[in-house]
């Protein structure tokens, strides 16, 4: 095992206790006071083209500043998805449009001096609709006689198979496909087939999107905003309002939850358009409505998925068709979609013969966008459900089929170069991958030799077990790129810059660790500043499982540097030591063979007030991106009770070991993997978008769509397996997404393995449950 | 209206619309522990103390405010420490939206329990949402300060 | 919600005056659901300075007035005291305490709102509300009466009676509204309520005679539930599942009033 002296530490958070005690933080709190406060006219109509608008009443009222229509805004499609250029969505969106395709497209934006004052003026705008027949069951969408983007100049930067009048988004077909797939089905001893539905849901950052913008002293203008990832945003507000990006900067400061839903630009488009023509300060803050209906949710998803196996257990087929919803605009269709099959094809490679294929529907529904687990948290459930009936068909226990079949250390799988995130994938052996060992100390965790499948504890009650098993990726090969920024101050202690973007998740922290640790530091010398366009340096930003992994590697690029650059200097300033002979060892460099020494407070101050004409700024940095996507692992395995009377079920304990190599702060590592579980059981349980008939979203405040609360799950229990990658910094691998896969299968196997029903969609309601119940006794 | 507001044991005076919530109120006078979250009463994160009680800072009228006693984190000073300490050491702050409220909860809670059980701790936090830590690091730390095992 | 005017009324008199003269105005409680509406009120009316937040016992009967907060009563050791668990289990899973903190006990009863599980557990109980104008009234007749529109709500009294009680409820995750609750007393003889069905609680009458009759017969009290209520759909459940679950609900109260 290697020793460690500043990472593989649990530390608190660099920002903890300034955010618990209520310092001015995010950024509604560093909006100033005579922002313009702008809102939103939004569509009632989930389908619908605006005849007429007249904003002349609404200008009158005293306090307006300005309201702008699809007239006076530029007319250049962009996508809001917040992804590395040439983006891999269609180019389908307008800042505003006389067209609105779901309830909630925005109409009109108002900007006033005070709430009130915009909400008196936003109710005398007059709008006069064409009301169109909306596509709102997504199995119903492709020709359907309603076209969703029937505007011309809508495009894709690469071919995705993108066809708006038959309202696909993307396709892909005919592409993933290794050895025959339906002829293995034939001849295969043991097959499933079967469809699954996984729901859309919400992300629920507790704070909601914010914005806010004002032109400074050299005339640019500057945004402060909730976002994952702020150099995207400024390529795409630039893009969208036909500015240089020379004449935006971005800055995030800290931000309230982000999981996926602030890697898309929002309300920005709004607070940079108020600003530019008003030249006043704005800020946009959305209600929780407008964060519910008007940003993001996960993509609806049906799956078909077929598998085939021998008759010991040995998987041979496995098929996977998948029918996705993207909603209004097609921000990360295409990319969601694959990951569906990236990350759970290559899990099970013992199977020679592959296929995945598809398409990506728009519907007159809420967009669907990144969230956390993407694609890959939807195919979890079909796959990790399916293999479940496959061990019921075999009369196999659930997790020897999973140990026989599952992806092990130094082994590939043809997937990986087959398929990428968006396009082709990168070829990859498995270095570090430690899912067996997760698979049999779960099971050892929760007593499964004792639990599974069930026991009746009174005659309406049954606690059952459930598992299932996931991998994920660090960051997208050869596309994610971060990058690193060191300066040595006076003092002795160091600034680190970087792009990356924390959102609440600790990397400030993990990568301030990862920084001291390749100086050879205290992690106490470094002082971090991140997420500013203007002042630290690229990065794609806080999505895909990337920031330990890809701006990681680049913190320890850059500390590598400095410590090389501290140590050439110190042997200058110990004169006629080299640089080999060097020892740097409790901030303090001496040579090897004794003698002077000098510290690395001594060495700064010499730097910048002594050494006359060797006096110099000691600048170090790092650029990172990888070839490889050392995917983390986990098994997880969930005990339940259910009353068989109801169908309520009570959650118990939910075990998760997890390999996601070396934990660079194994506290916050933990939790990152508590917090997905939780949300996972959450969509798995209780968390439902639901629409009206006529599209309109009621599940759109947090009465109605209940996050988990802390008395909703008993006990989450969290190991990590003993793992290091040779490809990550000090070992470690992703963890960011890993956690929020497995709930939704773990818990419909467990709940079939207590009362023998199979429950194909999520949520597992008490309703679904106990009819299912019913219907199995008729 | 004219107002004179009890806050953090000091008094202000302010200006307000008789219909403003106690949270836009305080914003806006510069306590900005006090966050918006969700506009339905239902997440938390603005909760502030009215005479020791845990109150939802987005329903309550400011212009009933007067007469009360209200505490928000600024106010809690070095009394918040001991509970920041244990919820930072176990990285279970994570975004810190819901953080100020949950250190307030707290401390009232402490007040309120005495050897509180799991559940009952629980219970009290209820109302205290947190979507990024699963919850179960908030208590490690809780558990700590509320002596519980 | 918003309103032009705050007032503050120095008597019920004189708040009740406001509140008929003036059909935009409106009796502000806690503010919790009111706030929810996009109305535009001419007049907030707050009543908070009138005393109205006790709760008192006298030999027969237990007072709570109107602006008693929903936290106040679940912890209070009077309520705590007398018929068992019903109205704390009634009240412990609305939100969290920050909420029940602000809700009062008036504005709960006053709104009769459909999800509100405090009507289902006073239903069971003997209970009469205090209004300015109506002077007292039965609370089951409030509730299934909408004329009183217009009048202040004072207090609530709660006879004190011996025998058991029981709440049941059914909620998808333990901040959700309930898709079903049941209360159930034993005093004289047996009251059964379901509530959140999900309009408005009401009492049984079918299912209450049978049980009354014979105390043996829970199993047919139970499923005379089904046939008696009417079961809706909303966000969270159908109608169909309500139906099926309450005679679980009203069996296992039944089974705990009757040890």
């Amino acid at each position: 095992m290697m020793k460690f002296k500043e990472v593989k530490h649990s530390i608190p958070k660099v920002d903890g206790r300034g955010l618990l005690k209520g310092k001015s933080a995010y950024t509604d709190d560093l909006a100033v006071e005579s922002a313009l406060i702008i809102k939103l006219l939004r569509s009632p109509y989930a389908f619908a083209k605006i005849k007429s608008i007249s904003t002349k009443k609404a200008l009158k009222v005293e306090g307006v500043e300005c309201i702008l229509t699809y007239k006076d805004v530029p007319r250049i499609p962009i996508t809001r998805a917040g992804q590395s250029y040439p983006e891999p969505s269609p180019k389908d969106k307008f800042i505003l449009d006389n067209y609105v395709r779901y309830v909630g497209d925005e109409v009109a934006i108002i900007a006033g001096t005070t709430d009130k004052v915009v909400d008196d003026a936003m109710k005398l705008i007059v709008v006069d609709y064409e009301i169109l027949e909306p596509v709102l069951d997504f199995e119903k969408a492709i020709g359907h006689k309603s076209i969703i983007h029937p505007e011309k100049e809508i495009y894709t930067m690469f071919p995705m198979g993108l066809d708006a009048k038959n309202n696909v988004a993307c396709s892909y077909m005919d592409t993933m496909i290794v050895g025959d797939v339906d002829k293995q089905m034939k001849e295969s001893e043991v097959t499933i087939e079967q469809r699954y539905f996984t729901n859309a849901q919400q992300q629920v950052p507790l704070e909601p999107h914010t914005s806010t913008a004002f032109i400074d002293v050299q005339g640019r203008l500057n945004i402060i905003t909730s976002t994952q990832n702020p150099y995207h945003t400024r390529r795409i507000i630039g893009e969208a309002l036909g500015k240089p990006q020379r004449d935006i900067r971005i800055y995030k400061p800290r931000i309230g939850g982000g999981f996926g839903a602030k890697q898309q630009v929002h309300n920005d488009l709004f607070t940079a358009i108020v600003t530019l023509k008003t030249g006043k300060p704005s800020k946009c803050f959305y209600t929780r409505q407008e964060v519910q209906e008007n940003t993001f949710t996960r993509h609806e998803m049906r799956f078909d998925i077929r598998l085939g196996a021998d008759k010991e257990g040995n998987l041979e087929a496995f098929d996977m068709q998948l029918l996705s919803n993207t909603g209004a605009y097609g921000e990360h269709a295409l990319t969601t979609f694959m990951v569906a099959g990236s990350k759970l094809l290559p899990m099970y490679n013992k199977a020679k013969h592959l296929r995945f294929e598809g398409k990506v529907v728009y519907t007159n529904r809420c967009s669907a966008g990144a969230y956390r687990g993407y694609g890959a948290l939807q195919a979890n459930f079909a796959v990790e459900s399916a293999m479940r009936e496959l061990a019921e068909k075999l009369n196999m226990d659930p997790t020897e089929l999973r140990l026989k079949n599952c992806i092990k250390e130094g082994e590939t799988s043809p997937v990986f170069k087959v398929m990428g995130e968006g396009g082709e994938g990168i070829a990859q052996v498995m270095e570090s991958c430690k899912l067996d060992y997760c698979i049999k100390r779960g099971r050892k965790l929760i007593k499964w030799d004792k639990k599974y499948p069930s026991k009746q504890i009174a005659p309406n009650k049954i606690r059952s077990v459930g598992t299932a098993i996931a991998m994920q990726g660090s960051g997208i090969p050869l596309l994610d790129m971060g990058a690193a920024v060191l300066k040595l101050n006076d003092g002795g202690f160091f600034n680190l810059l970087m792009g990356a973007t924390d959102l609440g998740t600790g990397s400030d922290t993990v990568l301030s660790q990862i920084a001291a640790e390749a100086i050879g530091v205290p992690v106490d010398r470094i002082v971090i500043t991140s997420s500013d366009t203007d002042t630290t340096p690229f990065d794609v930003g806080a999505y895909a499982s990337s920031t330990t992994f890809v701006s990681g590697n680049a913190a320890r690029k850059a500390g590598l540097n400095m410590r090389a650059k501290l140590i050439e200097e110190a042997a200058k300033a110990l004169k006629a030591v080299h640089k080999d002979d060097i020892i740097f060892e409790d901030c303090t460099f001496k040579s090897k063979f004794g003698g002077e020494s000098i510290t690395l407070n001594e060495l700064s101050q010499g730097l910048y007030h002594k050494f006359g004409a060797d006096m110099k700024q000691l600048i170090a940095s790092g650029s990172n991106t990888s070839p490889k996507s050392p995917p983390p692992f986990m098994a997880a395995f969930v005990e339940i009770e259910i009353d068989t009377e109801t169908g309520q079920i009570d959650i118990l304990e939910y075990v998760a070991v997890v390999d996601c190599g070396t934990t660079i702060n194994p506290n916050l590592a933990k939790i990152q993997v508590e917090g997905g579980i939780l949300q996972g059981i959450g969509m798995a349980m209780w968390e439902d978008v639901r629409y009206s008939k006529d599209g309109k979203m009621l599940s759109n405040n947090l009465m109605k769509y209940k996050i988990p609360n802390r008395k909703d799950v008993k006990k989450i229990t969290v190991e990590f397996a003993e793992s290091y990658d040779p490809a990550g910094p000090y070992g470690a691998k992703s963890v960011g997404e890993i956690g929020i896969d497995t709930p939704l299968a773990a818990i419909a196997n467990a709940i079939y393995n207590a009362v023998g029903v199979r429950i194909r969609s999520v949520p597992l309601t008490p309703e679904k449950i106990l009819m299912a119940i019913a219907n199995q006794n008729k | 209206m004219k107002l004179k507001l009890n806050i953090n044991n000091r008094f202000y005076n302010t200006n307000i619309d008789g219909d403003e919530s106690l949270l836009d109120v305080l914003r806006n006078i510069g306590f900005k522990s006090v966050k918006k979250g969700c506009d339905t009463g239902t997440c938390g994160v603005c909760s502030v103390l009215i005479n020791g009680k845990p109150t939802l800072s987005c329903q309550f009228l400011a212009a009933r405010a007067p007469g009360h006693k209200i505490l928000t984190v600024e106010g809690l000073g070095k009394k918040a420490d001991k509970i920041v300490d244990v919820i930072v050491n176990e990285g279970a702050d994570q975004c810190g939206y819901c953080g100020p409220a949950l250190v307030l909860t707290t401390y009232a809670m402490k007040k309120e329990l005495k050897n509180p059980t799991i559940e009952k701790i629980n219970h009290y936090l209820a109302g205290n949402l947190c979507r990024c830590s699963g919850y179960e690091g908030q208590l490690r730390g809780i558990k700590k300060y509320m002596g519980v095992k | 919600m918003r309103f032009d005017k705050f007032l503050q009324p120095e008597s019920f008199r004189s708040a009740l005056e406001i509140l008929t003269k003036d059909s935009k105005s409106v009796i502000l409680g806690g503010t919790t659901f009111l706030r929810l509406s996009d109305k535009k009120y001419s007049t907030g009316i707050d009543l908070s300075n009138l005393g109205l937040d006790y709760i008192k016992e006298n030999n027969n009967q237990i007072e709570i007035g109107a602006y008693t907060h929903l936290r106040t009563i679940e912890i209070d050791p009077v309520i705590n005291k007398y018929f068992g668990n019903l109205i704390p289990k009634s009240l412990e899973n609305l939100i969290g305490i920050q909420f029940r903190n602000n809700a009062t006990i008036g504005g709960a009863i006053f709104g009769r709102l459909g999800f509100t599980e405090i009507i289902t557990a006073l239903l069971v109980l003997d209970c009469e509300l205090e209004f300015e104008e109506n002077g007292l009234v039965p609370f089951s007749e409030f509730i299934s009466n909408w004329n009183i529109k217009r009048d202040i709500l004072k207090k609530i009294i709660i006879k004190k009676e011996k025998g058991n009680c029981s709440y049941h409820m059914l909620r998808n995750s333990n901040a959700d509204f309930a898709i079903l609750s049941v209360a159930v007393s034993n005093f004289d003889n047996i009251k059964i309520a379901v509530g959140t069905r999900p309009s408005i609680a009401k009492l049984s009458e079918k299912a209450s005679q049978i049980i009354n009759s014979d105390n043996n017969n829970i199993d047919e009290a139970a499923n005379m539930v089904a046939e008696e209520f009417k079961f809706g759909k909303d966000l969270r459940a159908e109608g169909k599942y309500r139906k099926m679950i309450a005679p679980v609900l009203v069996k296992r109260a039944l089974l705990e009033v009757l040890k």
